[in-house]
């Protein structure tokens, strides 16, 4: 699409001022989004593809955020978007397509989650010949002049519970309203903020136990 | 409004999801309250770092794009396959029966949430099925309108005192039932012509 068809879309649009540029970009959007989902639901691939590439990078980043690994993240976000495929014919728009994505990449990242402490419940080998395990022996400030600021913050983030992870990803990485977490979540609006003020007290205290 | 209760609402402060009224309160809390600033501040510095943590994804689109291909080759190739058909149509019978299932349970008609539903369906078919197996069969033509007809001219012709509507139709002698005119017997009577 060009940019002269999209303005003149957008222009349109935003009805003659009756709503902000802002609004009208994102009723669009939104009007788009359903577009390609209907042709989705009528088996198309290459809608299935748009969609794909545009929420590939917010599907990864979520599941990294809620997994702390790269490669699991990977596979999450690639297993979301084919069950996303599979079910499209599922989807009612009651939501938004982002919505009902996401929460099925926070449900499948939490499966995992649970499939990794199943596993660990079984007896394992225990390496005692080593005196001592090793450990992290540098300092926060050394760390981060290494440059692993990152770091910090994710060991950080992987040591809170599950529910504080996931809807701080939700609301600091991919910066979603608090009405859309409540849907991926399946919660109440109340619960989405006194959910996130736990979890946000949470990290500062893990942050400040590395006195960071 | 106390401390305690305005700490709870400087997460949904910092996300701008307070009222108008509610953010004056809360800024007129921070102008006094040194711990309330300190924790809005460690919020925000938080904030920074966690969203510093997105970066850009791996290329997963054709990974995702090739599995997704395939699998609608093979489910095509599925549905048109000797048996194949059988198990798509139980597949669509499946998804769909979970989805009027599911979009009952969010309504507010009582007849159309799961449990009564299907009872109800339950119900309808128990009906349908027991009028059609208990419907009479093989009635012949004759004993259906002997009910109407034939007896009446039998206790007209013979006896008015006698009723036969006890007796089983095979004992009726039907061969003995006056099945005459009866036009001249009632002109007498009615019209006394």
């Amino acid at each position: 699409m060009s940019v002269a068809t999209l303005t003149t879309d957008m222009d349109t649009y935003s009805k003659a001022g009756t709503i902000s540029k802002q609004d009208a970009v994102k009723e669009y959007d939104m009007e788009q989004e359903r577009e390609l989902v209907l042709r989705c639901q009528a088996g198309d691939a290459d809608a299935m593809e748009i969609l794909v590439i545009r929420y590939q990078h917010w599907a990864y980043n979520i599941a990294h955020g809620i997994l702390g690994h790269h490669e699991d993240a990977q596979d999450v976000a690639q297993d979301a978007f084919l069950s996303a495929w599979q079910n499209i014919g599922r989807f009612k728009f009651r939501s938004r397509f982002s919505t009902w994505l996401y929460r099925i990449v926070k449900n499948k990242s939490l499966n995992l989650i649970s499939q990794y402490q199943r596993r660990k419940t079984e007896p394992m080998v225990i390496d005692d010949t080593h005196p001592y395990v090793p450990i992290h022996t540098e300092s926060p400030e050394a760390l981060a002049l290494r440059g692993e600021y990152r770091e910090i913050v994710r060991a950080a983030l992987a040591k809170l519970r599950e529910s504080h992870r996931t809807i701080l990803v939700l609301r600091e990485l991919r910066e979603l309203s608090y009405q859309e977490i409540s849907e991926i979540l399946g919660c109440t609006l109340g619960r989405v903020k006194s959910r996130l003020h736990e979890a946000r007290k949470a990290l500062k205290v893990e942050l400040e136990k590395v006195d960071w | 409004m106390n401390h305690k209760r305005i700490q709870k609402e400087l997460s949904a402060y910092l996300d701008d999801e307070l009222t108008l009224g509610m953010q004056a309160r809360i800024e007129a809390h921070l102008r006094f309250c040194g711990e309330c600033r300190e924790m809005l501040s460690a919020f925000q510095k938080n904030r920074r770092r966690l969203a510093a943590l997105v970066h850009p994804a791996p290329p997963i689109k054709d990974a995702v794009m090739t599995q997704l291909r395939t699998q609608t080759a093979t489910s095509h190739a599925d549905e048109f396959s000797r048996f194949g058909w059988i198990a798509a149509a139980f597949r669509r019978a499946t998804n769909g029966l979970t989805d009027c299932i599911k979009a009952s349970r969010g309504t507010k008609y009582w007849l159309f949430r799961p449990l009564t539903a299907s009872a109800t369906g339950i119900l309808t078919l128990g009906l349908l099925f027991g009028f059609l197996y208990l419907y009479p069969k093989n009635v012949p033509y004759e004993d259906t309108l002997d009910i109407y007809f034939g007896l009446h001219t039998e206790q007209l012709s013979e006896n008015p005192l006698k009723s036969n509507v006890g007796l089983p139709f095979s004992t009726v002698p039907v061969t003995t039932m006056d099945t005459g005119d009866d036009t001249e017997l009632f002109r007498e009577l009615y019209l006394g012509n």
